[in-house]
């Protein structure tokens, strides 16, 4: 593997980016949906504990999986996990940490894009004297989504495709230190900026001004009220899991490619830490604070009742903002989905480095070529997600790649890593260098209850009930009348489970098995580089 | 607002905001030992 001298320059710009990594689009629309559908304030309580128990445990573990890794000249899973040791198969598995983020990046870099096209037309002032209909269709027409024809060919949604996917990889091209360090030094203090700016402005909206209908902080009355019952739900701790497990962008790769470019001996355990907890913060004190009290302060608590961040993000909000005013309605549009937008570049360009990595150790390629490679591919795969938009394509995308690979993976690296590596060498790498002292409780954490939490999400997402009512299930089941399969479990997925158009099955097929292709292909790739490594040796 | 969602959305924000400007100062004022790029500390 080539020995690479790209390091971070500062400590910050590292926390900075890792954190970056994890705040993205749905620490603002995904957490408060999930809050609303399982117990408002009490959904906290188990959310919390799975921050602790499996999140921050998880965190160290992939950032010494990481900087171990680096140590050895590898910046992507497949060679960190190889140095593991134990087993010549184990690189496979990393195959994963190249996969997830290449295949997230392209649908990933589209929603990116999407941002960026309403921050363009919040500027040119597109949604003036549009009623909320003309919003949502708006957003229709941008996507070519519901209009009868088979593909979906957005004109404009490419235009922005394009801008986003070009800004990525210029940045990329920069190199760690000089384009993405730098880019989240300027665009996570922004973000915050932003945040702060949109949550105050949202809950100081009281009935009556800038055309509220009600007040502002009846939405964060019906977010925090906790409705303890919830705690003895099974739904709610699966769904707090899984809220922490994909904020923190746990089981991609990404994180262990950026501690990768650390030194033996800096410290992960704070970084970590750190990192973790600004996520946090972006997550429960801005995400929660921005949307629903907007919502409710212009269409009252019945638009919470099927909450969903997208569709109130791009097909609400717009019109919303009119209320403000000519100048106002400006500012709180481009604020807002340019929020989105560096919420969304900085996790984007924690996808490339990965990728880009691997071309880099395993074959010796530039950094310039690797950028072209990482682009030209992301521009492949993300084609089929837009021009079928409509028959499933992009769902499909998220759900295997965005979804299920995440906890196969971080499964599987837990396991590696703390059970075959072993819990000692684990808890040594953990702390070396450390600048706190972590509590020895914590690896006797690491050691049963993280992988615990991962199995159990992993084995709710096979087979998780409709509406996610595990009680319900087990009584159905033992009572002989079958186990009611979701659509979205992982088995009702394969199965097509809820699915009745001929050509959406078609599709879907299809789309899995391009991304079964590029699992092969990056599976051929690492067995290449093999070879090649040890002929060099030889 | 109710004094139960007050009080539940209080406690958390505020465990958030400590241990974050907690972990993160922490890190500040070590800036320089550690990640600083400094060659000398290079040990690949």
């Amino acid at each position: 593997m080539s020995q690479q001298k790209e390091r971070w320059a500062s400590r910050i710009g590292l926390i900075l980016a890792v954190a970056g990594n994890a705040v993205g689009l749905g620490n603002f629309l995904r957490f408060p949906a999930q809050a609303i559908d399982n117990g408002g304030g009490a959904f906290i309580i188990p959310y919390l504990i799975s921050f602790a128990l499996m999140g921050i445990p998880l965190l160290w573990v992939e950032w010494a999986i990481g900087r171990h890794g680096g140590q050895y000249g590898h910046h992507s899973t497949p060679g960190m996990l190889d140095v593991l040791g134990k087993s010549p198969l184990f690189k496979y598995f990393g195959v994963f940490g190249i996969f997830t983020n290449l295949v997230v990046a392209a649908y990933y870099c589209y929603i990116e894009s999407w941002t960026l096209g309403y921050v363009w037309f919040s500027i040119t002032g597109a949604f003036n004297g549009m009623n909320t209909d003309q919003v949502a269709q708006h957003f229709k027409n941008y996507l070519d989504s519901g209009q009868g024809n088979f593909l979906n060919l957005p004109g404009t949604a490419f235009i922005f495709f394009g801008i986003t996917v070009t800004l990525n990889l210029w940045i990329l091209s920069k190199g760690i230190s000089a384009g993405i360090e730098k880019a989240s030094k300027i665009l996570m203090p922004l973000l915050l900026v932003f945040g702060v700016f949109l949550a105050i402005r949202a809950l100081t909206l009281t009935e009556g001004t800038m055309g509220a209908q009600h007040d502002a902080i009846e939405g964060l009355n019906f977010l925090w009220t906790p409705n303890f019952n919830s705690l003895w739900d099974p739904k709610v701790w699966l769904a707090a899991a899984g809220q922490i497990f994909f904020t923190l962008s746990v089981g991609m790769g990404s994180i262990q490619c950026y501690a990768a470019y650390l030194r033996k001996k800096d410290d992960i355990a704070l970084n970590s830490v750190s990192a973790g907890f600004t996520n946090e913060f972006v997550e429960v004190v801005l995400g929660g604070s921005v949307v629903i009290p907007i919502a409710v302060a212009y269409l009252g608590l019945a638009s919470l009742t099927s909450f969903s961040g997208f569709g109130m993000s791009f097909m609400t909000l717009p019109n919303l903002f009119q209320y403000w005013g000519p100048v106002f309605s400006v500012i709180g549009g481009v604020v807002w989905f340019g929020l989105l937008f560096f919420a969304g570049i900085t996790s984007s360009l924690a996808m490339g480095q990965p990728v880009m990595a691997f071309f880099q150790d395993s074959f010796n390629i530039p950094r310039k070529k690797s950028v072209f490679i990482f682009g030209a591919l992301v521009i492949i795969l993300a084609i089929p997600t837009i021009i079928l938009y409509d028959h499933g394509a992009f769902d499909e995308f998220d759900f295997w790649a965005g979804t299920f690979s995440l906890v196969v993976f971080a499964l599987a690296e837990s396991i590696i890593f703390i059970w075959i590596f072993g819990i000692d060498k684990a808890w040594e790498e953990i702390n070396r260098g450390a600048d706190i002292k972590i509590p020895i409780f914590f690896k006797y954490v690491l050691k049963y209850v993280t992988p615990t939490f991962i199995l159990i999400i992993f084995l709710g997402s096979l087979i998780s009930p409709v509406g996610g009512e595990w009680s319900q299930a087990f009584s159905q089941l033992f009572s002989g009348n079958g186990w009611p399969l979701a659509p979205d479990s992982v088995i009702g997925k394969i199965f097509h489970i809820g699915v009745e158009d001929r050509d959406n099955i078609w599709v879907t097929n299809l789309t899995r098995m391009l991304l079964m292709s590029v699992y092969l292909l990056f599976g051929y790739l690492t067995y290449k580089a093999w070879k090649l490594k040890l002929k060099k040796e030889k | 607002m109710g004094s139960t969602a007050l009080i539940m959305m209080l406690v958390t924000w505020s465990l958030i905001i400590f241990f974050t400007s907690y972990f993160f100062t922490k890190a500040l004022k070590n800036q320089g030992r550690h990640n600083s790029g400094s060659p000398d500390d290079d040990d690949n």
